[in-house]
């Protein structure tokens, strides 16, 4: 039997360097297939080659059969292949129903059709009507796209995605950004999908592979390091050395906080956007060279505590955020930058067209202070030293992550606001990333974190916040982070 | 609501030589040209989110081609029918290299046509009359009455706009939309996204020269102007005043664009310094256009 995919030495390269090696992989139909491997082994350019998104220098890709290695990425979709993306991708200001109408006229072969109305198609519209159900969202239909939550745009893509009737499904780190319930959600949803259709996911979190694959393919610099069970995976030497091995996060730092004032205080804070009120009375301090950790599920206001604190989202009338005793509340987001606040949005921001070395000087050009060099950078972020000079976009997520906290340190902040540093982040990226906090932190950089992941709070900071629909719910020092973490994990769990 | 409004401007538009002389007639119809231009316009820009500077290529394709239709003998209507596919056969000859490229680069490169077209125009003396344009242009016996003229033309476009109307509450229409918001996400659905922008791009050309082929008739004369890049913006400025993202806004955009440079025209010769004082004040003050505040306006009406 011929399999349903079949790749045969995949060759990728961007102008500076080569992104997938050679790659040779053939998947039979039916069952979860994992690809994991750690930042910048190649997986999302995988991804992008396989559904048409980029254009393979050489190699061939067969699918059911059928040679779809120069095939737009259309085509792809209509012989069988679908996809989500790694940051949600649907169309924001349609309607949820009329997005996915998209998929289904498509696959009908009715896109291009000029003289019908699509919403008197009555069977369109009970296929939505269906695949809403499917995933659970037959409730939000009318509403637009963009008002969704995080969980359920993603739910969206996968109604999109299931819309086209795929052979194969490829999902690129479908939990990605998700609190513990969604996640749970999300799994049982890929588990039943399994049922119907071949599934090949991307995913870092190590719980959701070994929960969901009955096959995992291990790529590292671009060529095919492992393939086999779950269970073989786990004892490959080779994996565990470039991989699992290094997922053990390192202790926890000893330094108590700095005693004197504190470098930040926030006093009754409100902010929001437009009519939605999300922050409500949210007080707190952060101690001078302290590290102190937001954690809470999604949408409970840990982003827009951020963007409060970095002037992007204005705090309302009457909320107080002192930074070093001076009142910066209101003031526009370059001047408390100027006044040494850094913020590193979750969605990183660097710039495609920009070299690495580039993107690192962009803050300087604005702000004529610094004091970080490049090779202090290259010090904290190993991976980075030798990627100066090659362009943001082709860097991976995890090193445009580390590229992203390093540009915020090119302008020697006092205090660096982190939004989801850990999101999307291979087990040894975080740990250098922990170790990178505990150095910053040891040359006087405050540090205040957003962040889900309690085992990645609990390795660098010395407090943790939690909230809750806009509060502040909980607060543990120190001793209970380490300590007892029942309470904490009743609260970030649903 | 929507379609007692569109039943009553049919008929008003439609009793216009009953109750009125050639002037209102003449305003009139130029007003509906320019509504039409502008609706084939924004097929591309509200709809699939595609800035196009080079309408007036296809406006002006579709007058020199009826033009010379009708100066070699032909009659009225298969002239102005060859002039519009005339329009759509430049705009897919233009069209194959533009839908490549988005943002800027498609407005720059639609612009950069414009101008090569405009070129043509100007120097091809033979054809085009060059810089003295056509003149004499004839429409036979039977139009030769403006009133006749004013029908024939008031229900092409009427047509047109049903036509455009239906397009954009279609499948078609909905593939667009799905491009403008996210074309990466709607090739991945399935959408042949360049197949879609090109037939996107032929309709609003064939749409655009219909404008101008209607157009040589009735002023009987034609010059270059027709394809200067000026001309291709007057349909850019119609839209942003009346709305992108309704559906009528361009129309009300050409009605109130022409209205209201025929009212300021009276008063000074210097119209378009006052023209662009209010359409800086109209870009500023509701971004959705006129049609756009008015929706939200009645939104809040009916919600409260």
């Amino acid at each position: 039997m011929t399999a349903l995919l079949e790749v045969r030495g995949l060759h990728k390269s961007f102008a500076e360097f080569t992104a997938i090696d050679g790659v040779d992989l053939a998947l039979p139909g039916g069952g979860i297939t994992a690809v994991i491997g750690p930042n910048g082994a190649g997986k999302t350019t995988f991804i992008n080659l396989l559904t048409g998104k980029l254009a393979a220098d050489a190699g061939s890709i067969r699918f059911g059969g059928a040679e779809i290695t120069r095939l737009s990425a259309s085509a792809r979709v209509h012989a069988g292949m679908a996809r989500t993306f790694q940051v949600t991708n649907v169309f924001p200001l349609l309607p949820v129903e009329q997005n996915v109408a998209v998929p289904v006229l498509a696959r009908t072969r009715r896109s291009l059709e000029p003289r019908r109305r699509f919403d008197s198609m009555e069977d369109v519209r009970e296929e939505v009507r269906g695949l809403l159900a499917t995933v659970g969202l037959g409730e939000r239909a009318a509403s637009t796209a963009a008002v969704l939550s995080h969980g359920d745009r993603r739910l969206l893509e996968i109604a999109l995605a299931l819309a086209s009737r795929p052979k194969l499904l490829l999902l690129d780190e479908p939990t990605a950004g998700m609190g513990a319930g969604e996640r749970e959600r999300m799994l049982e949803r890929i588990r039943a999908l399994a049922a119907q259709v071949t599934i090949l996911l991307v995913e870092h979190d190590m719980e959701v592979v070994f929960g969901l694959a009955s096959r995992i393919v291990v790529l590292h610099q671009g060529k095919l390091l492992a393939d086999g069970s779950p269970q073989s995976i786990r004892e490959d030497a080779r994996v565990r050395e470039i991989y699992l091995g290094e997922a053990s996060v390192a202790p926890a730092p000893t330094t108590a906080a700095g005693a004197g004032a504190p470098l930040l205080e926030v006093e009754h804070l409100d902010a929001g956007y437009q009519a939605s009120h999300v922050l409500h009375d949210v007080s707190f301090g952060v101690a001078r060279g302290g590290v102190v950790a937001l954690l809470g599920r999604n949408g409970v206001g840990k982003t827009t505590t951020l963007r409060s604190l970095a002037g992007l989202t204005p705090p309302w009338r009457g909320s107080r955020i002192r930074l070093q005793g001076e009142d910066i509340a209101g003031q526009p987001p370059e001047r408390i930058a100027a006044r040494g606040v850094s913020y590193v949005p979750d969605d990183r921001r660097i710039f495609p067209d920009l070299t690495a070395a580039e993107n690192l000087r962009v803050p300087l050009l604005a702000l004529k202070r610094g004091g970080w060099t490049r090779e202090k950078i290259g010090a904290l972020f190993p991976p980075l030293a030798t990627l100066w000079e090659r362009k943001g976009q082709h860097l991976s997520g995890g090193e445009q992550k580390m590229l992203a906290i390093a540009r915020a340190l090119m302008t020697a902040p006092s205090l660096l606001l982190l939004d989801e540093p850990s999101e999307g982040l291979s087990p040894l990226i975080v740990r250098i990333l922990v170790e990178a906090l505990a150095q910053i932190r040891k040359e006087g950089v405050t540090v205040l974190l957003a962040d889900q992941n309690l085992m990645f709070a609990r390795a660098v900071a010395d407090r943790a916040l939690v909230m809750e629909r806009g509060r502040i719910v909980y607060a543990a020092e120190r001793a209970q982070l380490l300590g007892d973490q029942s309470t904490l994990q009743r609260l970030l769990a649903v | 609501m929507k379609l007692v409004a569109s039943a009553l401007l049919t008929v008003a538009v439609l009793l216009v030589p009953a109750v009125s002389g050639p002037f209102l007639q003449y305003l009139v119809l130029n007003m509906l040209l320019l509504a039409l231009l502008a609706l084939s316009f924004n097929l591309l820009f509200g709809m699939t989110g595609l800035l196009s500077f080079g309408q007036g290529a296809f406006y002006a394709g579709g007058a020199y081609a009826a033009a010379l239709s009708l100066r070699a003998g032909f009659s009225l209507i298969p002239s102005i029918l060859l002039g519009s596919v005339f329009a759509a056969a430049l705009a897919a000859l233009i069209g194959a290299f533009c839908v490549r490229h988005t943002r800027i680069y498609f407005s720059m490169l639609t612009l950069a046509f414009g101008m090569l077209v405009y070129a043509v125009v100007w120097k091809w003396t033979d054809v085009t009359g060059g810089d003295d344009g056509l003149i004499g242009i004839p429409r036979g016996a039977f139009f030769e009455k403006p009133e006749r003229y004013y029908l024939l033309s008031a229900v092409l476009v009427l047509v047109s706009i049903a036509v455009l109307h239906r397009l954009s509450a279609s499948p078609l229409g909905l593939s667009l939309r799905a491009i403008r918001e996210n074309a990466e996400r709607a090739e991945f659905s399935g959408v042949a996204v360049r197949r879609t922008i090109f037939i996107a791009f032929v309709t609003a050309g064939f749409f655009a020269g219909l404008s101008g082929a209607l157009l040589a008739p009735l002023e009987q004369t034609i010059s270059p102007s027709a394809a200067h890049w000026t001309k291709s913006a007057e349909p850019v400025m119609a839209t942003l005043i009346g709305g992108p993202f309704l559906f009528a806004g361009p129309l009300v955009g050409a009605v109130v664009y022409l209205g209201l440079k025929e009212i300021i025209v009276r008063f000074t010769e210097y119209w378009l310094l006052v023209f662009g004082l209010v359409l800086l004040g109209m870009v500023l003050s509701f971004r959705g256009g006129l049609l756009g505040a008015a929706a939200d306006l009645w939104g809040r009406r009916t919600r409260a």
